[in-house]
């Protein structure tokens, strides 16, 4: 971090002190919903080079940002354009699934492998609203202001997206108890 | 399944994103690297480099060309020179100097 933080000093000259602390305290305050966002959209070992690239376009563009607009809106979108860019390149790799990645962690491999494949089953559009709703917490009206659109659509795509992924689950044996 | 038995379910995944402990020093490798990688403007530059190279020959093959003829004209005004101011014939002997 503090190797990043000189070099930014160093070779943005442009850019003052109030800037840089500016972008440091925004950022950080929402690191965690922006790795979240692109973790439950791609769900592929390419998280973590998306969360870096959506740091640098970010960073590039914050002179441009303008104060009146939320910064969460504004870093999400540039996340899913990075997201959608990532899609296009690597459609394929989408298509059979398998960029999904096993499960390696402590928990039910079963149940996370199975949410994976789910939210894979989804369109990019229907996995956005799903993850932002039904995962990261956001109100209909929220997801509504973060993907701008209406809040009725984003109760539509949500409803039709949670169809989707709960018939995958019956498909796939699962009952919910 | 309702909405609330559905974030339930949800939740027992437990896979989280979390940050690695390289991030930043990959963050700082990719901006090392975009500087490193010729811009726009690098390419402008090579470009002008290119035709500064070219103007250099233009200017080479003027000045080859430029020397060329001053030796020329240098052999020429020798042989003017030599027909001119004979010196043969203004240090040699008096006795010679009848062709004058």
């Amino acid at each position: 971090m503090q190797k990043v933080k000189r070099f930014i000093f160093s070779s943005n000259r442009t850019k003052n002190d109030e800037l840089i602390k500016r972008f440091k305290k925004e950022y950080l305050d929402n690191e965690a919903f922006v790795r979240s966002s692109i973790y439950w959209m791609v769900n592929s070992n390419s998280v973590d080079d998306l969360v870096q690239e959506t740091f640098l376009k970010a960073w590039r563009g914050f002179d441009g940002f303008q104060d009146n607009s939320s910064f969460k809106t504004w870093i999400y979108r540039i996340a899913m354009n990075v997201v959608y860019t990532h899609f296009q390149k690597n459609s394929r790799v989408y298509e059979t699934l398998e960029g999904v990645e096993q499960s390696d962690s402590g928990s039910d491999p079963e149940i996370s492998d199975l949410i994976s494949l789910g939210l894979m089953k989804l369109t990019p559009d229907q996995r956005q609203v799903f993850s932002l709703h039904y995962q990261l917490g956001f109100t209909y009206r929220e997801v509504g202001e973060l993907l701008e659109i209406s809040e009725g659509t984003a109760k539509s795509r949500a409803n039709s997206a949670k169809t989707k992924f709960v018939s995958f689950l019956n498909e796939n044996g699962f009952k919910y108890e | 399944m309702n909405d609330d038995e559905l974030k339930k379910f949800l939740r027992l995944n437990g896979k989280v994103a979390e940050r690695p402990s390289t991030e930043w020093v990959e963050i700082l490798g990719k901006i090392e690297r975009d500087h490193s990688r010729p811009s726009f403007f690098d390419k402008i530059k090579s470009l002008n480099f290119g035709v500064g190279l070219a103007g250099v020959a233009v200017v080479l093959i003027v000045g080859i060309s430029t020397i060329k003829e001053e030796k020329e004209l240098e052999k020429l005004s020798r042989v003017e020179e030599f027909l001119t101011e004979d010196t043969y014939f203004t240090e040699v002997e008096e006795t010679y100097s009848w062709i004058r």
